[in-house]
């Protein structure tokens, strides 16, 4: 569980649950800052017009010298969108690749993102896809030097889209029972961390068919900080069945319950 | 005298589970009264497993000159730390052997001096719960050697009442004081010692099953655990409570205490277990269900698990040591 920004680098993605805007925008200022040490472009987005969006930033040092050089951009959600797109889908991840590819030609060290995507989640047919934006936007974070710090209120997103959501994020600031578990990419696999016992297999296991899919079909699950026999079993079954990925770094009490329930990793 | 709880001796031995208590007078009878029992098991070609601390696995290896390797010794002080274990031991030698084809006789001394006054309620626990585990399977028989000189006559009186034959001084007779384990065991049970007011308490729901396992680890830090005591203490537990939630009312209570170099943790619910032999069996790979109390009688040093009235009470005890 998070608890700050500070210190995190270039392909960082966060998952930054809030109920109180002060605390929020305290979070984007703070992932600015770390930023503009790292060197990289940042992207404000947010729903709420452009004014409020500028006024958000008014305390980040050096703020018209910045969107004058064109260091820090701020851009209403919609402008993400597909404008033929009628619903509220998630931003393509095609729009973020080209602004990560465009910061690196015009000299930084990548972009760095800060976005209030509540509004993607709170429709109950569009939650499901923005998270599986969340995880192919995970995917492109892993080897690219794009860091997002994906904002979601929590007195707005249904807790199931939170859960989801905030699933598919390395680190999570907020409670951490929204998200027992989490399932990111590194550069070669599909990570889990956190806890799995028998009330989230069944969110495991759905998840683990919406992420973005390794290139290696590798799961490498050495972070899971606890598992139980259900888990194990799930985690098993996954790996055996067609499409499955792989298990790799199974920490000592995988391994431990395998040999008690007498299956193979 | 006729007893209420009289098993009625309707089944000829050879194709039944004979369960003998052997009350021996210190290490020479302890010899005198195994032997025999062993020699017969050599003479017919049996698979044997003998479970009894290390001392008496000495003995009996310098006595059994020449055949000690035809027959299975392990050190029961490891096998059957907890009681709520030996069944499953005993199931996996009668798995691993085809007893139909081929008879099985083991020795399985579960309480030795120095065994605390719960872990001898767990022993006599497991004593009664053989014969209704046994009962209805395959020909076999085990002899349960209690020693007379170590023991306190109460644990020899209740020895009598969990066995239906008694050997002593050379004889094999029928126990007049046998109970069957329907009798000593329900439809309502004792409640165990009560918990300790220092115990730390936590109510859980499915939302708490992080909260639960927090503290657990938390505290077994504190007590002392290495790192793999902890993980094993936290998952039996969250085994447990994860039956609360699912089997036992959708909620439960932990408490959490230490008691000198052992940190107990106490599950109760509104559930009820129905079956007396939870835990007592390993479970095939493929079933789905009858893993987690399986596990935590594996994990831990001592497990309690008691149908009461109002609800299930599961015990569990890892020591730091």
């Amino acid at each position: 569980m998070l608890d700050s920004v500070a210190g995190l680098g270039l392909h960082d993605h966060v998952c930054w649950i809030f109920d109180d805007e002060d605390d929020v925008r305290g979070a984007a200022l703070q992932w600015f800052e770390e930023g503009l040490r790292l060197g990289q472009r940042l992207l404000y987005v947010g729903a709420r017009e452009p004014e409020a969006l500028n006024a958000d930033l008014a305390r980040l040092d050096g703020v018209a010298a910045l969107v004058a050089a064109d260091a820090l951009r701020v851009v209403s959600l919609p402008t993400l969108h597909d404008p033929a797109r009628e619903a509220d889908g998630p931003p393509p991840m095609a729009r973020y690749a080209a602004a990560t590819e465009d910061a690196l030609a015009d000299g930084y060290t990548g972009l760095r993102v800060a976005a209030d995507l509540t509004r993607l989640a709170v429709h109950p047919t569009a939650w499901e896809a923005q998270a599986r934006w969340e995880s192919e936007a995970d995917r492109y974070m892993a080897s690219m030097p794009l860091a997002v710090l994906c904002c979601y209120d929590r007195r707005e997103v249904p807790g199931a889209a939170l859960a989801d959501i905030a699933s598919f994020h390395p680190l999570v600031h907020g409670s951490r029972r929204i998200a027992p578990f989490r399932l990111f990419a590194t550069q070669d696999a599909l990570a889990l961390s956190g806890d799995v016992d028998g009330f989230s297999v069944d969110a495991l296991n759905r998840l683990l068919g919406m992420a973005a899919q390794p290139e290696g079909g590798v799961l490498d699950i050495g972070a899971l900080e606890f598992i139980d026999h259900r888990g194990v079993l799930a985690l098993v079954d996954h790996a055996r069945a067609d499409g499955g990925l792989s298990l790799r770094a199974a920490p000592p009490m995988v391994r431990r319950l395998c040999t008690m329930l007498d299956v193979a990793l | 005298m006729h007893h209420a709880g009289r098993r009625p001796l309707i089944r000829d031995r050879a194709h039944a589970f004979a369960h003998d208590a052997l009350l021996y007078d210190g290490p020479d009878d302890f010899l005198e009264g195994t032997l025999p029992f062993l020699r017969e098991g050599l003479a017919a070609g049996e698979a044997m497993l003998v479970a009894v601390p290390q001392d008496r696995i000495a003995l009996l290896r310098a006595a059994l000159t020449g055949h000690a390797d035809r027959v299975c010794l392990v050190d029961m002080t490891r096998l059957g730390r907890n009681p709520a274990a030996i069944i499953s031991a005993w199931r996996d030698f009668l798995g691993e052997n085809d007893v139909r084809q081929r008879p099985a006789r083991g020795i399985g001394e579960p309480i030795w001096d120095g065994r605390s006054a719960q872990e001898i309620v767990e022993c006599q626990r497991h004593e009664s719960l053989l014969n209704l585990a046994f009962d209805d399977g395959p020909p076999w028989q085990l002899m349960c050697p209690y020693d007379t000189r170590a023991l306190p006559d109460d644990v020899i009186l209740e020895a009598r009442r969990s066995h239906p034959f008694v050997r002593e001084r050379g004889v094999r007779r029928e126990s007049r004081d046998y109970v069957a384990p329907a009798s000593v065991l329900g439809p309502e049970e004792d409640d165990l010692p009560v918990v300790p007011d220092r115990a730390q308490r936590l109510a859980f729901t499915r939302a708490e099953m992080t909260d639960v396992r927090r503290l657990v680890s938390r505290q077994a830090l504190q007590a002392g655990l290495d790192e793999e005591r902890r993980a094993d203490l936290v998952l039996a537990v969250s085994e447990v409570a994860s039956n609360s939630v699912l089997h036992g009312g959708g909620d439960g209570v932990l408490a959490i205490w230490r008691d000198a170099d052992a940190l107990v943790c106490e599950v109760r619910d509104r559930g009820r277990i129905a079956d007396p032999l939870v835990g007592r069996a390993r479970p095939s790979p493929h079933q789905r269900g009858g893993h987690g109390m399986w596990l935590v009688n594996a994990l831990c040093v001592l497990v309690q698990v008691r149908a009461l009235a109002d609800g299930n009470v599961v015990r569990m005890t890892l020591h730091a040591r």
